[in-house]
């Protein structure tokens, strides 16, 4: 781990790339997103490329092998959709404009089709919310700069997500819920993501995306989560995936 | 098969003499057509499925069940409505080989998002009480792969009699009466397959040997030499083309993409069989295999004795090893050619002016290996073309080529694209599991494309795995040819290392023996499954709740059936046979057990009768009849 953790550095950024062209992890599919993102980091770990950011006191850390940039100009943009998950421990709005960034730049785009935050966090429900409405603005920037087109929330309560709702100006027009729960949805939830075209998807990720102790499983060393996104592009009206990765910004 | 035009049959002797006249404009034909539409990019996904059903008739008092002859009335009415509406009825009816059968299509194919899965099952259902509400007292709409009795003395509704002497089949069994009046395509190509073949077609399934099976089983041996004694003899082609099943055709973006789903779905086909079991029974006896697919093959078999290798070849050109229905015999994309290690039979001049006009290799033998079989079936009106413009010609032999996968070039002056069909999976009894197998296969194909997975083996070892699909209780207990490492990336770049030592590529190239279970179930240490694979996808996939919950259940009920918690349709066919009162254990299947089988059938597929063996504990989805606004609108 020496050459990714060096001394002056404050801050570690993992860009996985293309996950779906590693065949460990393709052969392993019944890992869960959290066993899966430890895997792919400690792949990308183990083949790094790294470039100091001297100024910023961040290390970024690439897989040698990163097509990215390739799988992306295989296509047109125009033909690809592509969403973006953001997970968050805080509600510290400047994680969401790093994570986006850093996401574009990796994807080399100027706009996506939607940004999806899971704000994990053990408040109660009221805290949440509020939490949420602390970072929404940022958000709210992104699509009124025309980057990214639908906004939404993952794992919030049916009620949080109204008040959430009500309180904003640029409506999150999707609630992603945990798929255990997929087939017993609210049906005033239901009713409501009807009458105002929200959708209604369904994920499988973990509450806490990257735990602590996977952290200390990969890098020996215990650091600090402070974003993660998970990028995926689709191939339009083909159902096709082309490519899935992580990035993600950890501090000493 | 699309509507079918009406028109005047020409005789065999008649077909014979223009069968060259018919290949040379094929081949014109598909040069024309490949020159035009080999380019052609961008297509979006769309597929359909293709569901099969029998017509019932069942007699409350005597206790029986029969075909009803039917078929022609009721796909009058329907085919009125769709020449009425065309762009807008929500299914589409077709006739298909029997008088006792109906084929129903949705109205409009399928797309591209995942909110699709979720409309599948409702438009079956729809298409079901389409049908059921023209139905007169005491009849019934069933999927089922082959009807029980079919070739029994009485069988169909009206009665007819076998003539064995004259008409288009003379089969002991199977009246003329019997095959689907209301087009004259069905007639012709009975009659033309068994004068070109120079007999009737003959086949023999093992009968299963039951504790008080007597052998022979039946006076067969007596009336035709082709008879086994100890085997359910079948000598028409209604005895195949008689039974239903489970079809579907997707776009591909281009034809690089076709070719690669047509190779990478072929090792599938075996397995899809076998899990979808579901024709224990032939002609009343219990037989020892489990499927329809050896039954059709035989009984569309025109090959004459020379080209099955029995006499020198004469008056043929080729030796020919197979059926013009059966199993693939090439595979047509780059990385598949290493893996055609049967040698082809195909015609060397049609090769070569294929070649001569660009075509490659791959796809060049495949043409060449269709167009060795003769047509049989020809029209008057159709034998004159332009083949700049039509494609008759070259659909013709295209379509009587009846293999597990269809290679299909985009049809004249259409906005379709290429695309392939998928055709080993055998009919389930109700709506639900005739979805989640669809669904399974397309879902597939989106998980192949995305992973760029590889499941290529020799040609030969899936001819192999087709025989072994059909034994009784394949599905459970026999084993298939598999690859063991289906993943094809190169990064990281160790993982490669296996590829260099072998200048062949061999060591990268293992395949070993697996159970259904373990191919669609995933192997601890050794074999990621199928369905792990496409949960891995949907992770990374856009999908509504309701969709999701749906996709789930099905691909829960396919687990299911893999490994063995429930039964296939053959298995459970099979046992309520067996557990019978009436059944004396002599492998017969009686006028009244076929009589309760078929109603319990009938309450299972409606519904009525909870069956947990088969469907497990669950069988009910979130199907809705439309893609919800909010999906459509971000469509992409």
């Amino acid at each position: 781990m020496a050459n990714v953790l060096t001394e002056n550095v404050k801050t570690l950024i993992v860009n996985t790339g293309n996950i779906l062209s590693f065949n460990d992890i393709t052969k392993n599919p019944g890992q869960n997103p959290s066993e899966e993102l430890e895997e792919a980091i400690k792949l990308t770990i183990s083949n790094n490329h790294v470039s100091n950011l001297a100024a910023e006191e961040t290390n970024l850390i690439t897989s040698k092998h990163n097509d990215l940039v390739e799988k992306m100009s295989e296509h047109d943009l125009e033909n690809l959709k592509i969403g973006i998950k953001i997970f968050l421990t805080t509600d510290n709005a400047t994680y969401i404009k790093q994570a986006l960034d850093k996401a574009f730049a990796a994807l080399n785009v100027s706009s996506v089709h939607n940004v999806i935050v899971s704000l994990y966090n053990k408040g109660t429900p009221d805290e949440q919310v509020q939490k949420i409405l602390n970072i929404w603005s940022c958000l709210e920037e992104f699509v009124n700069a025309k980057k990214v087109q639908q906004i939404g929330l993952s794992d919030i309560e049916e009620n949080g997500f109204r008040s959430v709702y009500e309180a904003v100006k640029v409506k999150p027009s999707i609630i992603q819920i945990n798929l255990a729960t997929c087939c017993v949805v609210p049906p005033t939830l239901q009713a409501f993501c009807k009458e105002h075209e929200v959708l209604l998807l369904t994920h499988s990720d973990p509450a806490e995306i990257l735990p602590s102790t996977s952290i200390f499983n990969i890098f020996d060393t215990p650091l600090n989560f402070n974003w993660a996104v998970r990028f995926l592009v689709h191939i339009k009206c083909r159902g096709v995936l082309t490519t899935k990765g992580y990035i993600l910004s950890l501090n000493k | 098969m699309g509507l079918l035009t009406i028109g005047n049959p020409l005789s065999w002797e008649e077909t014979k003499k223009l069968s060259d006249h018919v290949r040379k404009h094929g081949i014109i034909q598909f040069i024309n057509l490949y020159k035009r539409l080999k380019d052609r990019q961008g297509d979006i996904l769309k597929w359909g499925d293709e569901v099969e059903y029998i017509l019932v008739k069942f007699d409350e008092e005597a206790k029986t069940a029969k075909v009803s002859l039917r078929a022609v009335d009721i796909l009058n009415i329907l085919q009125e409505r769709e020449e009425a509406n065309p762009t807008g009825v929500k299914s589409l009816w077709r006739p298909e080989y029997g008088a006792y059968m109906v084929e129903g299509t949705p109205g409009k194919p399928y797309g591209g998002l995942l909110a699709h899965f979720n409309i599948v099952e409702a438009n079956m259902k729809y298409r079901r009480e389409e049908v059921e509400e023209l139905l007169l007292d005491g009849e019934a709409l069933m999927s089922i792969t082959n009807f029980p009795r079919l070739g029994c003395e009485d069988f169909s509704f009206p009665i007819a009699k076998p003539t064995p002497d004259q008409g288009a089949t003379r089969s002991l069994f199977f009246p003329d009466e019997v095959i689907y009046p209301g087009h004259p395509r069905f007639k012709t190509l009975s009659q033309n397959i068994r004068e070109r073949r120079g007999e009737k077609v003959a086949i023999n399934i093992p009968v299963f040997k039951d504790e008080k099976t007597v052998i022979p089983v039946d006076d067969s041996h007596l009336r035709s030499k082709a008879a086994l004694p100890d085997h359910i003899y079948l000598d028409a082609m209604g005895f195949g083309m008689g039974c239903c099943c489970l079809q579907l055709t997707f776009q591909a973006c281009n034809i690089n993409e076709a070719r690669i789903l047509y190779d990478q779905l072929t090792p599938l086909s075996p397995i899809m069989l076998a899990l979808t079991a579901a024709a224990p029974i032939f002609r009343g006896f219990l037989a020892d295999i489990d499927c329809r697919w050896y039954i059709i093959s035989g009984s569309v078999d025109d090959r004459t004795p020379e080209e099955r290798g029995l006499k020198p070849l004469n008056n043929n050109k080729f030796v020919i090893g197979k059926s013009r229905f059966d199993s693939i015999d090439s595979y047509l994309s780059p990385q598949g050619e290493k893996y055609n290690d049967v040698p082809l039979t195909y015609d060397k001049e049609i090769y070569n002016q294929l070649r001569e006009n660009d075509i490659d290799h791959l796809l060049a033998e495949h043409v060449a290996h269709l167009f060795i079989r003769d047509s049989v079936s020809l029209f008057t009106e159709k034998v004159n073309q332009d083949d700049e413009q039509d494609t008759d010609h070259f659909e013709n032999i295209q379509s009587t080529n009846w293999q597990t996968l269809r290679f299909k070039p985009p049809p004249p002056n259409s906005t379709i694209g290429w695309r392939v069909e998928f055709r080993p999976c055998e009919i389930q009894i109700t709506d639900f599991e005739n979805a989640a197998i669809v669904c399974f296969v397309v879902l597939m194909t989106r998980v192949i494309l995305s992973f760029k997975l590889n499941f290529l083996i020799p040609i030969s070892k899936v001819d192999e795995n087709m025989r072994t699909a059909q034994k009784k209780g394949a599905c459970l207990n026999e084993k298939f040819w598999f690859r063991k490492d289906i993943t094809t990336q190169i990064s990281p770049p160790e993982a490669n290392e296996c590829c260099k030592g072998a200048s062949n590529g061999s060591n990268c190239d293992v395949f070993t023996k697996m159970t259904v279970n373990e191919i669609i179930n995933g192997k601890n240490g050794e074999f990621p499954g199928l369905i792990p694979l496409i949960n891995n996808y949907l992770s990374g996939m856009e999908v509504d709740a309701d969709t999701h919950c749906t996709i789930q259940r099905y691909l829960k009920f396919i687990q299911r059936r893999a490994s063995g918690e429930i039964l296939t349709t053959a298995s459970w066919i099979r046992n309520f046979v067996t557990g019978h009162e009436d059944y004396k254990m002599d492998s017969k299947v009686s006028d009244r057990i076929n009589f309760d089988l078929l109603k319990t059938v009938k309450g299972i597929q409606s519904g009525m009768i909870a069956c947990p063996e088969l469907l497990g504990y669950c069988p009910v989805s979130k199907t809705v009849e439309k893609i919800p606004p909010a999906m459509s609108k971000v469509a992409g």
